[in-house]
């Protein structure tokens, strides 16, 4: 399999996703370098989520090519993307946890399943725990999904999307239908995820705050704090880059400047209420 | 007129696809084993006190409703032999396919359609799992197995039924009953009671699992597929008794 560091992380070349007559995604190209933070915003329908589902194989584009880590996935059969999967992270929208599994089972599961882990079952219970502690959810291992609510679902998702130590991670709107608060935290432990080792990160939201938060905010190892950068030169702002998907089309793609910048009447309307 | 023809054939593409998929998955790794014996639990055990009802409740109206025809020509005590005959060729197997298609294809689809829709499927591919290894394959060959087991106890059940009328209420003996069912039986008519909920097992195995895994819209859409799942499984067992029976009468 072939691997360069050196091509994107993500890469899509005009791919077009349809479904019947319909274009979910619409020639849509760009690129994430390793280390980059991607933050997709759409209203909902515009096509995020079938981004990141083609992202992962889960979907077959129409049209175009997806590269993932310098390898054309486009058409792979699904035992070929295991191995792809393998250095992918993912939260799903709905969460999507295993309601008959316990949180520790659901967590350990991409250690069990995907191919080159060879965990003993000490050490998925080990790994399953310390992912689960970053969430601050290690209290949680024996109970299962449906005694969760909405957001300790939310972060045992990231738990298993982090658990595999993936270079690459995608979150489908972590903090849909959350309250501010939760919002945050969520928020907070992806740009903490993405801190601490240094993972390729890409996020779709329908929320400006959000894309904001993960622009401006970095997590400082040596404090364990969330600590805000502003817009300022080399800060997280310079690695963070954005994207506007309306109807399946790209409307935008560039820094958070950029973006504030724009005189687009879709992206005026999209940012200023948000913001 | 051409897009309804198309969405049909689409569909049945899918499910011949599913279908190839799920046989190739018997002999190919890994194995899930531990889901296997779980859905022959669920299927197999679970299904049993519903199919000994049927069975035996079956064999009973044949008992009576036979018993009353004969006596026109006299013959009442073939009883035995037709409600064996009946039960073992065609009732058995089709109640018994019909019940569990009513019980196992509705809860297959809708377990796997609340799957679809709350993005486990997905989710389980995203992590290195074959949706259709891990969760068509098992039901498939849980329902394979369990449901000739099935059809046998609730034949059995069934002539049990028909005895229990003729020696209670028809006051046949039960020697005349018990000889004229087990002579009436020959090794074709246990073969195609056999085959036949062997063969049903594919359709409501399949069916359910393909509607689950189809299944869009949210709750709706689940009890969406629920409801066909059901109704297109139930339909099928008609449509392949029909050939099978065909088949052996030639």
């Amino acid at each position: 399999m072939s691997d360069d560091q050196s091509q994107p992380v993500l890469r899509f070349e005009r791919v077009t996703v349809r479904f019947d007559e319909y274009k979910a995604l619409d020639e849509v190209s760009f690129a994430v370098e390793a280390g980059e933070s991607l933050v997709i915003f759409g209203a909902a329908g515009g096509g995020k989520t079938v981004l990141l589902k083609t992202a992962l194989g889960l979907l077959r584009p129409d049209g175009g090519r997806v590269y993932v880590f310098g390898q054309d996935i486009t058409d792979l059969r699904e035992q070929e993307l295991f191995g792809i999967r393998r250095d992918i992270g993912v939260l799903f929208q709905e969460g999507g946890l295993f309601d008959s599994l316990t949180i520790e089972e659901n967590v350990s599961y991409p250690l069990e399943n995907l191919a080159g882990f060879d965990c003993t079952p000490e050490e998925m219970h080990q790994r399953a725990e310390e992912a689960l502690r970053f969430v601050e959810l290690e209290h949680t291992l024996e109970k299962f999904p449906s005694e969760l609510s909405g957001g300790m679902r939310r972060r045992v998702g990231i738990a298993r999307a982090v658990v595999t130590e993936p270079r690459l991670v995608l979150y489908d709107s972590p903090t849909a239908g959350l309250d501010p608060i939760t919002a945050y935290t969520i928020i907070a432990l992806v740009a903490k995820q993405r801190d601490l080792k240094n993972t390729t990160t890409v996020m779709a939201t329908h929320r400006y705050q959000d894309g904001h938060f993960l622009a401006t905010s970095r997590y400082n190892r040596e404090t364990g704090q969330i600590e805000q950068l502003g817009e300022r030169e080399g800060g997280n702002g310079a690695r963070t880059t954005f994207m506007v998907l309306h109807e399946g089309r790209l409307a935008f793609q560039g820094t958070l400047a950029e973006l504030k910048a724009s005189a687009d009447p879709y992206l005026t309307k999209f940012v200023k209420r948000e913001d | 007129m051409t897009e309804f023809l198309k969405v049909r054939v689409a569909a049945v593409q899918d499910f011949y696809l599913l279908a190839g998929r799920a046989l190739l998955n018997v002999v190919r790794k890994p194995h899930y084993a531990n889901d296997v014996f779980m859905q022959m639990d669920i299927i197999g055990v679970g299904s049993l006190p519903i199919v000994i009802m049927v069975g035996f409740f079956s064999g009973a109206v044949m008992a009576m409703q036979m018993a009353k025809a004969l006596a026109q020509y006299g013959a009442v005590g073939q009883t035995g032999q037709l409600v064996t005959l009946t039960l073992v060729r065609e009732l058995g197997p089709a109640l018994t396919s019909l019940m569990v298609a009513g019980r196992n294809a509705s809860g297959m689809a809708s377990e796997l359609g609340s799957m679809k829709v709350t993005e486990q499927i997905d989710a389980m591919r995203a992590l290195g799992t074959d949706p259709i290894q891990k969760l068509v394959t098992p039901r498939l060959i849980a329902t394979c197995a369990t449901l000739p087991l099935l059809t046998i106890i609730a034949d059995f059940v069934g002539i049990f039924g028909g005895w229990v009328i003729s020696f209670f209420v028809l006051n046949l003996a039960s020697t005349q009953y018990w000889n004229t069912a087990w002579q009436a039986l020959d090794y074709a008519d246990v073969a195609q009671g056999l085959i036949k909920p062997f063969v049903f097992a594919f359709a409501i195995a399949l069916t359910g699992c393909y509607f689950g895994l189809n299944a869009t819209g949210g709750t709706q859409g689940v009890g969406r597929a629920t409801t066909q799942a059901v109704v297109v499984s139930s339909v099928l067992i008609f449509f392949l008794t029909f050939f099978i029976t065909r088949i052996f009468v030639s």
